[in-house]
């Protein structure tokens, strides 16, 4: 096993048990996954595995194109099928008008915008009759020319205009007629920033498209009961998207839908957070009286994407490596809004490396002009993909900043530092950064790579090289909708009522870490509840590495408001005041003092049980989250009076990588890599498989993941034809290396983050973040030229590269 | 849709292979109970689904009653022609610990053991598996007594959502079983044809070689 570095804990422990907690004995420990024994044995409650007695079936009829208008629609001989129940289409009336999600209807009425688009829906009595009758649906299409060129779509007369009558049109910008919304970032000025520079920069770099590529499709079940309206969906969250888009369609109140979340999301990324399967479910379920079972298993990599990014940079700098002006365009597009408003803000986030309603940056850049267009095109469907609007534009950015430190003759390392913002200065948005963990991961992945030694000798027509680079990740919180309940038992026992779902990220068992910790009692006697919408609040969601910060607490007042209740109860039978009892190992006990202890069972007796809330303490008048804008001026970006939109945390990470290159034949071999990052760990186990696997993922998309489309249709639509990483295409087991390198003293310290919980930070998106650019470096460290397009690793791209192909 | 036109349209389809539809829900309910639950505590489970045994059915023309040997135990089901090995251990038999994945035999989670041999159970009709001997995930191990190749993937957490675990256990076991102490080389040679999205493999592998 490679290198496994964590930062000594030693400084926490104290002041943990100093104030109540168990003093790391449960926080920071690599307790076992609560989930192991059912994963290893086949037996986890996936969404998938969800059928009903007298169920029904369904498929999807999709559209194969791009653009085209549906010239003809004909199910009738699909009806007469054994086995079908109905056929929908966009004229059902329990179809017409609906929207999905955004601005997407949920069957395209007469035309279509997208491939995979659904024009028509078969329910049947078994997925093979459902099948079948899919075939025999006859639609006829008029194939118009596709617009896939985000930045084409951008332009004052585009190629084509993608949505007539316009769906949504933007505050300015609207003389570009298929531009949905734009943003900016104006700071300092540009002009007078590269009359300063020595040197200047200036490059068009691409971030593909990427799908999420989970295995397990996301799937869902509804099934009605009397008036009300089960339904399983495989989903990252209950309450903010399945809930109310479900109940939207179906038409059925709120209160009577109960949204049951699966024991483990089967993978997620991003991609199970909003466009599922609920709203089609709920809907056919009440229809047809019957349960439904809807699975998106024939659109699987085309019902939500990575945005495809087109970046225009330009950057000065100061012969020493400093900083001086950074103007950017950033092109993106989708075929409905969706998402992709919300991703726009975080490009610009990126571009400046400060989420604009968050309050930490990563570089200095004194001067800056930031203009983002989001076009529609008829590109598949975009929605939030892991490192939501960073891994994408972080690619550009830090490339710019590599091929810097080459022009300049600097260590990758040194520019970085050199720039780094620093604890309390205002970023390019005039935001205060707080909790900057920039400094201590890039040194310690860079540290990591140079005890590689020097680069191997390898035989020609053989080349290594490696590469470098640093990131940050915001965190999303949700700022209101944030409680959890914890339930206690006479018997000791605690269950956690709240809705942040296991996504394979741990989040089950981190929340029992979290209590144990903060109640000081034994892990194995907490629990967690199955997540339904019925009886669990609305806590934090899977999605923005937010669950740990939200959930985490949540738990802790909780924790405290348990205590207060216990205490309370258990005072007078210990004939003390409740300010001198203290809880350790699960006990009740007068601080100080093991002898006089009583048990949870009888400080509560006679209750059997009670249950406590907790939620999270936001400052008053913290704008909600869901709520707009935020306060930042809309044509600046700057932030505005005293609170603005708040980042809950900035997770700061780095890479290094080393890659073997065939300069004959394209082949490439990633060698080594290093991933680290500075969340404070709740469990050092699960971080590393974040950081680790977060590397895969990015370096899969890096290396070789692609969507190859044609006027529209994704040539690339099944795992088949889509190239995703496996074993062989990674480095051996010693050649992992991780560094967790926590950012000190800001539970305790005097500039606390005001809602970490004992100071831990999300972590499952930035472990993505920061790949793509140090396999860049490392593919021009090898063979001298600086890839311009993600990915930039198939044999293809390598020797095109090397104007070989 | 109306009452009546309900009525109407279920009289009129006369679904023909309704029975063993009908057969295969009841069966594939009884294994979705026993993971999932009914009970609102999200416990890790303790019982493990079991193949609900010999059943005498008489199938439409489609299929056959074919016998296998799944997990020790003979079983003899109503197979349809068209169905995968995958679909009838999932929805014939009820042992949902195969996973529904990429369906087209490029990604590997729906590995199971014919003879010993890792098979994508995807790509294998349930027809052409007369008289096998099948192994799934849950013919492995309980969660009271974990067969060793179970208990290193907990040691070395080997797995994030899980959905691939089950196809990397049962394709070590299998390497384990030719070859006790196998190479990093050749593990990674065993397990590269099953994808972990999460990206686990490094773990994997040292669990595999570490059982």
């Amino acid at each position: 096993m490679g290198t496994r570095f964590v930062g000594s804990l030693e400084p926490f422990k104290d002041k943990m048990a100093a104030q109540g907690y168990s003093g790391l004995r449960y926080m920071s420990q690599r307790v076992e996954d609560w989930n192991s024994k059912s994963i290893v044995t086949g037996t986890a409650g996936y969404t998938i595995n969800q059928y009903a007695p007298n169920m029904l079936y369904t498929r999807f009829v999709r559209s194969p194109y791009g653009s085209a208008k549906i010239t003809s629609l004909d199910t009738s001989a699909a009806e007469r099928m054994p086995g079908v129940v109905e056929i929908y289409t966009a004229k059902s009336p329990e179809f017409a008008g609906k929207l999905y999600l955004g601005d997407i209807p949920m069957i395209a009425d007469g035309e279509v915008f997208f491939h995979s688009q659904p024009v028509a829906i078969v329910v049947a009595e078994t997925q093979e009759a459902a099948d079948d009758a899919a075939h025999a649906v006859s639609v006829k299409y008029e194939v118009q020319e596709a617009l896939n060129d985000v930045v084409a779509a951008r332009d004052l007369n585009p190629p084509k205009v993608v949505h007539t009558p316009r769906l949504i049109t933007p505050p300015f910008e609207a003389e570009r007629p298929n531009v949905i919304n734009c943003f900016y970032v104006r700071s300092g000025d540009i002009e007078q920033g590269f009359a300063d520079a020595d040197v200047i920069l200036e490059d068009e770099i691409e971030c593909q498209s990427s799908a999420h590529a989970y295995l397990i499709p996301t799937s869902a079940t509804a099934q009605p009961q009397g008036d009300l309206m089960k339904l399983w969906v495989d989903v990252q969250n209950i309450h903010p998207v399945p809930w109310p888009t479900a109940a939207a369609a179906a038409e059925i109140p709120l209160d009577k839908l109960n949204v049951i979340g699966p024991q483990i999301a089967s993978g997620g990324f991003g991609g199970k957070n909003c466009g599922t399967p609920g709203p089609y479910a709920a809907l056919l379920a009440k229809s047809t009286g019957r349960p439904v079972r809807v699975v998106f298993d024939d659109n699987r990599l085309l019902h939500a994407s990575r945005v495809w990014l087109v970046a225009q940079i330009k950057i000065g700098a100061k012969n020493d490596g400093k900083f001086t002006a950074i103007e950017v365009t950033y092109n993106i597009g989708t075929p409905y809004a969706v998402f992709s408003l919300t991703d726009m803000e975080r490009a610009r986030e990126a571009v400046t490396c400060t989420y604009h309603w968050g309050h930490r940056d990563l570089y200095e850049r004194p001067n800056v002009m930031f203009t983002a267009y989001d076009s529609y095109v008829n590109n598949c469907e975009t929605m939030s993909h892991r490192g939501f609007g960073v891994m994408e534009s972080l690619f550009p950015m830090e490339q710019m900043i590599n091929m810097m430190a080459e022009k300049l003759s600097m260590s990758k390392l040194d520019i970085r530092l050199l720039n780094l913002v620093k604890e309390g200065e205002r970023s390019a948005q005039n935001e205060i950064v707080r909790s900057h963990g920039a400094e201590g991961v890039q040194k310690k992945a860079y540290e990591i790579m140079e005890s590689w030694g020097p680069k191997p000798s390898v035989p020609e027509p053989w080349v290594v090289g490696r590469g470098f680079s640093g990131g940050n990740k915001y965190s999303q919180g949700d700022m209101v909708h944030n409680l959890i309940f914890l339930k206690l038992r006479n018997n000791g026992i605690v269950d956690i009522i709240a809705d942040s779902m296991d996504i394979g990220q741990g989040m089950n068992t981190i929340s029992r870490q979290f209590v144990a910790e903060a109640m000081n009692m034994p892990i194995e006697n907490v629990r967690k509840v199955e997540v339904n919408t019925a009886y669990v609040p609305w806590t934090s969601d899977s999605f923005s590495s937010s669950a740990t910060d939200d959930t985490g607490q949540a738990i802790i007042d909780a924790a405290k408001n348990a205590k207060a209740q216990l205490f309370e109860w258990a005072a007078p039978k210990l004939g003390v005041s409740a300010s001198n009892l203290e809880t350790v190992d699960g006990m009740i006990q007068v601080k100080g003092d093991p002898e006089k202890s009583i048990s949870w069972g009888d400080a509560m007796a006679p209750r059997p049980h009670t249950i406590v809330q907790g939620s999270k303490n936001w400052p008053v008048g913290a704008p909600n989250d869901y709520d707009g804008p935020g306060t930042n001026d809309y044509y600046t970006g700057q932030a505005l009076g005293p609170y603005f939109r708040i980042v809950m945390n900035m997770n700061f990470m780095s890479n290094a990588v080393e890659v073997m290159i065939n300069k004959e034949t394209g082949e490439l071999k990633v060698t080594k890599f290093v991933t680290t990052n500075d969340a404070l760990p709740v469990n050092p186990t699960t971080c590393e498989g974040q950081m680790i696997g977060g590397t895969y993922h990015g370096l899969s998309q890096g290396m070789f993941e692609d969507y190859v489309i044609d006027n529209g249709s994704y040539m690339t639509d099944t795992i088949l034809d889509y190239k995703e990483a496996t074993v062989l295409d990674f480095p051996k087991v010693d050649d992992v290396h991780s560094g967790i390198v926590p950012v000190w003293g800001e539970y305790f310290g005097e500039n606390p983050r005001i809602d970490c919980p004992f100071g831990a930070k999300g972590i499952g998106e930035g472990v993505i973040c920061a790949i793509i650019p140090a396999f860049a470096d490392a593919v021009h460290d090898a063979i001298g030229v600086w890839p311009k397009r993600s990915p930039c690793g198939t044999q293809y791209d390598i020797l095109k590269a090397l104007g070989k192909a | 849709m109306s009452e009546e036109k309900k009525t109407e349209k279920t009289e009129k389809k006369g679904v023909s292979r309704r029975g063993f539809i009908q057969g295969a829900v009841a069966g594939l309910v009884v294994g979705a109970a026993a993971t999932y639950g009914a009970t609102t505590m999200m416990q890790p489970p303790t019982a493990t689904p079991k193949p609900t045994g010999p059943v005498e059915m008489v199938g439409p023309v489609d299929g056959k009653l074919i016998t296998m040997t799944i997990n020790g135990k003979t079983i003899t089901k109503y197979v349809s022609a068209r169905w995968t090995l995958q679909k009838y251990l999932r929805e014939g038999v009820g042992l949902v610990g195969t996973p529904e994945a990429c369906d087209n035999g490029s990604c590997g989670n729906c590995t199971v053991l014919i003879n010993g041999n890792p098979i994508l159970s995807c790509c294998m009709l349930a027809m052409d598996c007369a008289d096998a001997d099948i192994t799934t995930i849950e013919g492995l191990g309980t969660p009271d007594s974990l067969h060793p190749m179970q208990q290193s993937f907990i040691k070395n957490t080997a797995f994030q959502c899980g959905g691939c675990t089950p196809a990397f256990i049962l394709a070590g076991k299998a390497l384990k079983d030719k070859k006790s102490s196998p190479s990093e080389d050749e593990v990674r040679e065993a397990v590269s044809g099953i994808i972990c999205r999460c990206g686990t493999y490094e773990r994997v592998v040292k669990a595999i070689m570490e059982a």
